[in-house]
């Protein structure tokens, strides 16, 4: 009850103010600096040790055996990502880095994979410092 | 009755006029608590979402009427009917355009008679039903009418001994000059105007007397089985109860200063009184935004132990201040 006197004048200087709303579908998105969004991963950095496989909670990544140049890279599957980025945290090349996106909702659940195409796979040079 | 009174009381300033002001001041009431609550309020249908509250009123009109058969619906019916009948035919006698349709000599007593049998009507409609939530309801309501108005009887007779008189019209055109010439009015004036903005906002329950519909506790109190056209006309009577307590304390409390003698004048001074509405409005929705809802033992102990007695007090305060200039000369 006796807060009510106090609250008054916040009350009528907020009608000044602007409202906090954001209208977002209508307004571009203003997601906080430190949103963990879509993954992104860089196969030339990648040396395909698979530990990110392993950490994964929820068994978003698989590696797959690339033939034809010998080595071995994960693919993301990101309708099973939970965006809780440990496999960034675990990469110790780098490879995997967050990104602030979040807008990735897609109506087939292919489009969720982040697959790298064979041509941009690369062979290991084994012995050279990253 | 002639032809230029019927077009009075049907379109302006009666009964078209009555439900325009009541839609806008539903929109003036979601907006602006949504301003002060830092939200952005109704913005899709119309300027600024101006026409949301009619957009939900048709909307309201065009459902299904499901009847709850555990209820008297001949008595809803007729409650819904009647019940914002009561208001516009109140408003007859408040000068919402500066003039009154109609007045005679204690149309005061008879309009605050009006409400009250307009509050108790709202409780006939919880007491229509077999459901606990709306028994509850109802109950809570007449506990809360019982104690808000004693008191905003008594205030309302604070403007009307200031007057000199018992007609609204009349209280309107004089009380700026009655308060002028006598500074001293201020004092019982400002302190009843305060205490009956209280009792109307339990009149309105609106926050902190939103007891009788505690959506947390009651789902929606009495109106929880009411659904359709019916909770379409209970809309357009809460919103005509608006328009009816912001233009009665407006001329009661603060008056009619532009005479409405020509055309021109008459729309000058609904201009006038428009704005006062607002502002009362503007009063009752701060509270509304700033507050929370208190328990029923907290309104009746604040109703009977203080806000009436002070009610009665400011009213003695006016006495002996007309009484002053008799007794020292
Ligand atoms: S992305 Fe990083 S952790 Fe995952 S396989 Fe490649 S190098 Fe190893
Ligand atoms: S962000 Fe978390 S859930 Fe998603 S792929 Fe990386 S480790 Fe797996």
């Amino acid at each position: 009850m006796k807060i009510i006197p106090k609250l008054v004048p916040t009350v009528v200087k907020t009608v000044f103010k602007k409202p906090v709303t954001e209208q977002y579908p209508y307004e571009p998105p203003k997601p906080s600096p430190n949103i963990r969004g879509k993954i992104v991963y860089d196969v030339d950095k990648c040396v395909g040790c698979g530990l990110c496989a392993i950490y994964c909670p929820s068994g978003a990544i698989e590696m797959i055996m690339i033939k034809e140049v010998k080595r071995r890279i994960p693919i993301f599957h990101l309708d099973r990502c939970m965006f809780c980025h440990q496999c960034v945290e675990v990469c110790r090349f780098g490879a995997i880095t967050g990104s602030r996106e979040f807008e990735i909702a897609a109506y087939n659940k292919n489009e969720l994979k982040i697959i790298t195409p064979k041509e941009r796979v690369k062979p290991l040079k084994v012995g050279e410092k990253k | 009755m002639d032809l230029f009174k019927l077009v009075e009381v049907v379109v302006f300033p009666g009964l078209m006029y009555l439900v325009v002001l009541a839609i806008f001041f539903e929109w003036y009431k979601r907006k602006l608590v949504a301003r002060m609550q830092s939200r952005l309020g109704p913005t899709y249908t119309g300027f600024r979402g101006i026409l949301q509250p009619l957009a939900d009123f048709l909307k309201l009109l065009f459902k299904e009427d499901i009847e709850v058969t555990t209820g008297d619906q001949k008595m809803l019916t007729l409650v819904l009917l009647v019940a914002p009948t009561l208001f516009i035919f109140s408003l007859f006698f408040v000068p919402v355009t500066g003039y009154t349709i109609f007045s005679f000599e204690g149309d005061l007593l008879l309009v605050l008679f009006i409400s009250s049998i307009a509050s108790l009507l709202l409780y006939l409609v919880g007491w229509t039903f077999r459901s606990s939530f709306t028994k509850a309801g109802a109950a809570r309501l007449l506990l809360q009418i019982v104690g808000f108005d004693i008191a905003a009887i008594a205030l309302a007779l604070v403007p009307a001994f200031e007057a000199e008189s018992l007609c609204i019209a009349t209280i309107s055109e004089k009380i700026s000059s009655a308060v002028i010439s006598n500074p001293l009015l201020l004092i019982p004036h400002g302190f009843a105007f305060i205490l009956f903005l209280l009792a109307q906002q339990a009149d309105l329950e609106e926050d902190p007397f939103d007891i009788p519909h505690a959506e947390t506790e009651l789902v929606a109190g009495y109106i929880t089985e009411i659904s359709g056209r019916k909770l379409a006309f209970l809309d357009l009577f809460k919103d005509l109860q608006m328009v009816y307590v912001s233009f009665f304390t407006a001329s009661l409390f603060f008056g009619v200063i532009v005479k409405p003698l020509s055309a021109v004048l008459v729309i000058a001074s609904s201009v006038e009184m428009f704005l006062k509405a607002l502002l009362v409005l503007f009063i009752l929705f701060t509270i509304e935004a700033a507050s929370t809802r208190i328990r029923i033992y907290n309104l009746l102990d604040a109703f009977w132990k203080y806000i009436i007695p002070l009610s009665f007090f400011s009213l003695s305060l006016l006495f002996i201040i007309k009484a002053l200039p008799g007794v020292l000369l």
